[in-house]
């Protein structure tokens, strides 16, 4: 030792030194104490700890649903559906509850913008803005009709899009210089029903009252016109066993969540979809198949259909003339029933023909006016045929648009890149952006004037004829925003002449005058009661009759197949799908909508390309391996996942990211003009590099083991496991055994419970990094397991989260006591006295306990979207689904209060509360006449992993396959 | 051998000095419970006026000062500066003297309903001048007193 370098720490110094270190750090002065604000003068409708609600509009889709937000404290913490709403009924699906992260989105801005001579943006004052727009539009209203302006907006089919119009027609310009983009419009469905029966309209479907529904392409459960109503109506119908209960029918090259639900699916080659419906549509008519009480034009159409040759429709759909016989015979038998679409995954080229079919087969059946619904539509600002907003870009491109201003429509980002939308954009002198998120479009802009979120502004919007959903500020703006019609306002009294003023001195005067002819006839006063009524209703419900249609007969030509094409066969169909999470670029900068795996491939935050095992197998590519995909439009790279539920010949890939708008050409469908989403066909190379994605489920194979079940009517129940021995007393719980059941023949894996808990729980998003180590914190998952057999396909999904067992593995690992069972039967886990040690994640056969590797963020403003009434836990913890007790506890307070024991359906956690298809049934298993008992003693119910005797909370009941019938 | 017996007695001080009663903080006015709770007499309630309906008391708003100050003892100094803020649309931020830690769920209303004093947690605030902590307000002491009651002790009751 004696060679030791003198200056060197010897082991005593170092004790000495951290001693001393540690003395100091504990005699340093504790953190100041907090800060308590009072209120200057306290709002009467606030209560300080107890939540206050607002009935509001979600516009995350055309659809219209209305919204209960929940607010704390002058913040909204959650979204749930309005009850009152008689589109969504207290549903929201999960886009709609992510919309809550778009208001708080970090990425926002704060204010308006200005585009500098550098090309950077800067802050600008509100008046400052406004006075340039204003004087920027001088010069050009002095031309005739205000030539050089123009305004592209999304639908606003409300007071929004009334002042939009009045402010064009102040500065002069024609009604068709306001183009409405939405670029998943169901633009052939509109056109059908011009050709059809003479209503250039979208119908609303019924399927409440359908026992067959055939599905082509026309992903309802998830994007498709109306999905939380769809599904719901859909799932009214099952959960049954027999020949009452609902089919479905999914007919397109790949399975979405919607042909998950389906029974049966017939996997077409993309672009076959119009053969099978003409097939179909000829199979009916044909009288010697003598389907009774058709339609009295089936005869006619008969006769226009007797050319088709039923060869080439097996050849170029690959769905035998057996399959379509046997739907054919299912729809004539079972009726009424809905035959749906086009949707996104079938519109290609003859996407209107395809259209006109699906009606026409609605019709002779006679589901129009039955389950197919005409006279709904409120036709309020429909999109822009599409050769408008074509116009619009020539008009770009040539320079002849001085003013462009872009109202929540991002043509430069969701648009194939193949339409060089940008590049149009980029011509354009003056872009004047509203949009509230940075997206492609605002790259472009020169001035940006962000627009309030849909929370924080005033809307009467329009989304059913007899349906006008009011839309209300749920609190104040969370940046410095203005809303775009308080703008409008604005700059109108800036306009030079021949312009003037609008006449609303400002956005809520003009909001008021519009909804006050909700009311025809009453005034003042009463006027003011009615208005304050509705929107604390959350809009004006009435019912509208259905209009009665007749059908014209449509041109042959409609009726005539697409010539067969000549294929490479080296090529593969590019199919693109649209999911409820990721289907345009604005959920970029919204977590939830990326952290959120998607169900069937279990990816998050990257995109990827979906191959069938086979195909993989043939190109020698195995998952996870990086591909090129080259089309005529464009390449790009992706990592591979293999998917049984795709059609052979198809390559898939998801929307919401640029890769597929790179692959997209500029193809339309002929007759309507719609985008040809599926037209595409693409060669895949190997690029022999991997490229691992962040996928949650390590498998979708059940290793043997019957974690999902499925009854059919030959074996109506799932067959009860052997009572297990007996070592301990089994626990009992006197107060209540809180327990919930879960329909899986209901359930439709669509995740909006999945994002309701992120939403309830302060559940942390980790980021794509940590997805790939397998670090999700979601207390909720659906878990897909997929099999093939006899050459068809089956996915079935199961929400899973902690099981509350009566008799838990995790507990009696625990070295600390931190997780244990409490009298009313639900598994604590208690955070504070956690350590850390993992021991229950290991000993939970369901592993549904997520550990916390990391302190979770929530970059501002998203911190203050969490819920006050559950810990934000810190790194090292361990934590798991808790059956919202900070629900079941409100309730009980809420019963103790008025001296009542807690009523059955008074507790609601936040999956059962949102789910769509009402899949979920929370209460008290102790009270036998309480719905969840009732279902914990179906024959279809069973426990998962039920053998390992751990007794849980939740009751599956097994999905009805019936696809041998 | 002088060394040692210095670090001990700094190790010592600093203990001493650590587990000390921290004081009460210092408000930005001396407001005094005992003058209103205590000589004047006003309830509890008049003031923390949430605290049967909520998990909060809360803490009076400006304006509620203002409905007897704009009367009341306007020649104190003290309540011209609480008059004065609130006139200038102002609040007074006030220092916490009550805090339970973010993972632990109270609720007012359960133990005003309860039947329970709020002196039996907070001391008898109305000879207080300065309002200090009067009880530890630590895991123990709470569960201590959910036993002697009879109130619930399961952990979900308060960790959430």
């Amino acid at each position: 030792m004696s060679d030791e370098p003198r200056d060197a720490l010897s082991r005593r110094t170092f004790l000495k030194v951290a001693g001393a270190a540690g003395l100091l750090a504990s005699c340093s002065p504790p953190a100041g104490p907090q800060k308590l604000l009072p209120y200057l003068v306290p709002p009467e409708e606030i209560i300080p700890g107890v939540p206050l609600l607002y009935r509001t509009v979600c516009r995350e889709c055309p659809a219209g649903c209305g919204v209960t937000a929940r607010t704390r404290e002058g913040r909204v913490v959650k979204l749930e559906g309005n009850p009152d709403d008689p589109i969504g009924r207290g549903a929201l699906c999960a886009r709609g509850q992510a919309a809550l992260q778009g208001l708080y989105a970090p990425d926002r801005f704060k204010g308006p913008m200005r585009r500098g001579a550098d090309g950077a943006l800067a802050s600008v004052s509100w008046d400052d803005a406004t006075a340039a727009l204003a004087a920027a539009l001088g010069p050009a209203i002095a031309k005739p009709s205000a030539a050089g302006v123009r305004m592209l907006t999304r639908p606003e089919p409300g007071a929004t899009g009334a002042l939009q119009r009045e402010f064009m027609a102040k500065l002069g310009a024609t009604p068709r210089q306001r183009v409405v983009l939405d670029p998943f419009d169901l633009a052939p469905l509109r056109a059908a029903g011009a050709i059809v029966f003479d209503r250039p309209e979208l119908p609303v479907f019924d399927l409440s009252r359908a026992r067959t529904v055939v599905s082509f392409g026309a992903d309802f459960v998830e994007t498709w016109l109306s999905p939380v109503e769809l599904a719901r109506d859909f799932a009214g119908g099952r959960g049954r066993i027999g020949e009452e209960r609902t089919r479905l029918v999914w007919i397109g090259p790949r399975l979405c969540l919607t042909g998950v639900s389906a029974d049966e699916w017939l996997s077409v080659r993309s672009g076959g979809e119009l053969w099978v419906a003409l097939a179909l549509l000829r199979w009916l008519c044909d009288p010697a198949n003598y389907v009774p009480g058709l339609a009295a034009e089936a005869g006619s159409l008969s006769r226009l259909l007797t050319g088709l040759d039923l060869g080439a429709a097996a050849i170029e759909s690959g769905v035998a003339p057996t399959a379509i016989a046997k739907l054919a015979g299912e729809l004539a038998r079972r009726r009424p029933s809905a035959v749906l679409g086009p949707g996104v995954l079938s519109t290609g080229r003859h996407a209107t023909e395809l259209a006109v079919a699906i009606q026409l087969i609605n019709w002779v059946l006679g589901n129009v006016g039955s389950t197919v619904l005409y006279g709904l539509d409120p036709v309020a600002d429909p999109p822009s045929p599409v050769p408008a907003v074509d116009a619009l870009l020539d008009d770009m491109s040539a320079g002849r648009v001085e003013v462009l201003l872009v109202h929540h429509a991002d043509p430069a980002g969701a648009l194939p890149l193949a339409l060089k939308a940008a590049e149009a954009i980029g011509r354009v002198p003056l872009v004047v952006s509203f949009s509230d998120r940075p997206d492609a479009t605002t790259q472009l802009a020169r001035l940006i004037l962000p627009d309030t979120h849909p929370l924080e502004s005033f809307d009467a919007i329009s989304a059913r004829r007899g349906v006008v959903a009011l839309s209300q500020p749920v609190m104040t703006p969370v940046a410095d925003n203005r809303s775009a019609c308080q703008v409008l306002i604005d700059v109108a009294a800036k306009l030079p002449a021949p312009a003037g003023p609008l006449p609303y001195d400002d956005a809520y005067a003009h909001f008021q005058q519009r909804s006050a002819t909700l009311f025809p006839g009453v005034s003042g006063d009463q006027l003011a009661e009615a208005q304050r009524v509705a929107q604390q209703r959350g809009g004006v419900f009435g019912e509208v009759k259905v209009e009665r249609v007749s059908l014209r007969t449509p041109d042959p030509t409609l009726l005539v197949p697409p010539v067969a094409r000549q294929r490479d066969a080296a090529a593969l169909d590019l199919v693109v799908f649209p999911t409820a999470l990721r289907n345009d670029p604005s959920g970029e900068g919204v977590p939830w909508l990326r952290e959120v795996p998607d169900v069937l491939s279990s990816v998050s935050w990257s995109p990827w390309a979906e191959l069938a095992p086979a195909t993989a197998a043939r190109l020698g590519i195995s998952d996870g391996d990086l591909v090129a995909l080259t089309t005529q439009a464009g390449a790009v790279e992706l990592s591979v996942c293999t998917y049984p539920g795709l059609h052979e010949g198809a390559v898939a890939v998801p929307m919401g990211g640029r890769e597929p708008l790179v692959l997209l050409a500029a193809a339309a469908d002929s007759r309507s003009g719609a985008l040809a989403w599926q037209s595409g066909r693409a060669t895949l190379t190997r690029t022999g590099r991997r490229a691992e994605l962040p996928r949650f489920q390590g498998t979708p194979n059940q290793q043997g083991r019957t974690i999902v079940r499925t009854v059919s009517a030959a074996a109506p129940a799932v067959p009860k496991p052997a009572e297990p021995g007996k070592m301990v007393p089994l626990p009992t719980f006197p107060e209540h055994r809180w327990a919930m059941a879960i329909d899986m023949d209901r359930c439709t894996g669509c995740q909006a419970c999945v994002v309701a808990c992120y939403a309830e729980n302060n559940v942390p998003v980790m980021g794509p990094e940590a997805m790939i180590r397998g670090r999700n914190m979601g207390w909720l998952r659906i878990e897909p397991f997929m099999e093939e057999k006899n050459g068809t396909t089956r996915v079935d999904l199961l929400p899973m989260m902690c099981q509350q067992c009566g008799n838990a593995p995790c507990e009696p690992v625990c070295p600390v006591y931190a997780t244990y069972t409490n009298e009313e039967g639900l598994n604590a886990q208690v955070y504070n006295r956690c350590v850390g040690t993992r021991y229950c994640s290991n000993n939970c056969p369901y592993k549904v306990r997520v550990f916390n590797w990391a302190e979770p963020s929530f970059p501002e403003p998203l911190n203050m979207q969490l819920n006050p009434d559950v810990t934000v836990r810190s790194k090292g913890v361990m934590e798991k689904c808790t059956f919202c007790v900070q629900r079941i506890r409100a309730a009980e307070n809420t019963a103790r209060d008025e001296r009542r024991p807690v009523r059955d359906g008074e507790v609601v956690p936040a999956c059962a509360q949102t789910c769509p298809a009402r899949a979920i049934v929370f209460g008290d298993a102790d009270d036998p006449r309480s719905a969840v008992s009732a279902l914990q003693r179906d024959g279809r119910g069973y426990n998962v992993l039920g053998e390992l005797n751990t007794l849980p909370a939740i009751t599956y009941l097994a999905r009805v396959r019936d696809e041998d019938r | 051998m002088q060394r040692p017996a210095l670090t001990a007695a700094a190790v010592l001080g600093a203990l001493l000095l650590s587990c000390a009663e921290p004081p009460p903080p210092a408000q930005p006015v001396p407001f005094s419970h005992r003058i209103h709770a205590g000589t004047n007499g006003i309830g509890c309630r008049m003031c923390h006026a949430y605290v049967e309906h909520s998990t909060v008391a809360g803490i009076p708003s400006m304006a509620r000062c203002f409905g007897c100050h704009k009367f009341v003892a306007r020649d104190k100094p003290d309540v011209q500066r609480v008059v004065q803020t609130f006139q200038e649309g102002k609040v007074l931020a006030w220092n916490r003297v009550y805090r339970v830690p973010d993972h632990v769920f109270f609720t007012h209303e359960r133990h005003i309903a309860a039947g329970l004093r709020c002196q039996t947690c907070h001391g008898e605030v109305q000879q207080m001048d300065v309002v200090r902590q009067a009880s530890p307000l630590t895991m123990g002491w709470c569960v201590d007193c959910h036993r002697q009651r009879h109130a619930p002790t399961d952990c979900l009751i308060c960790h959430k």
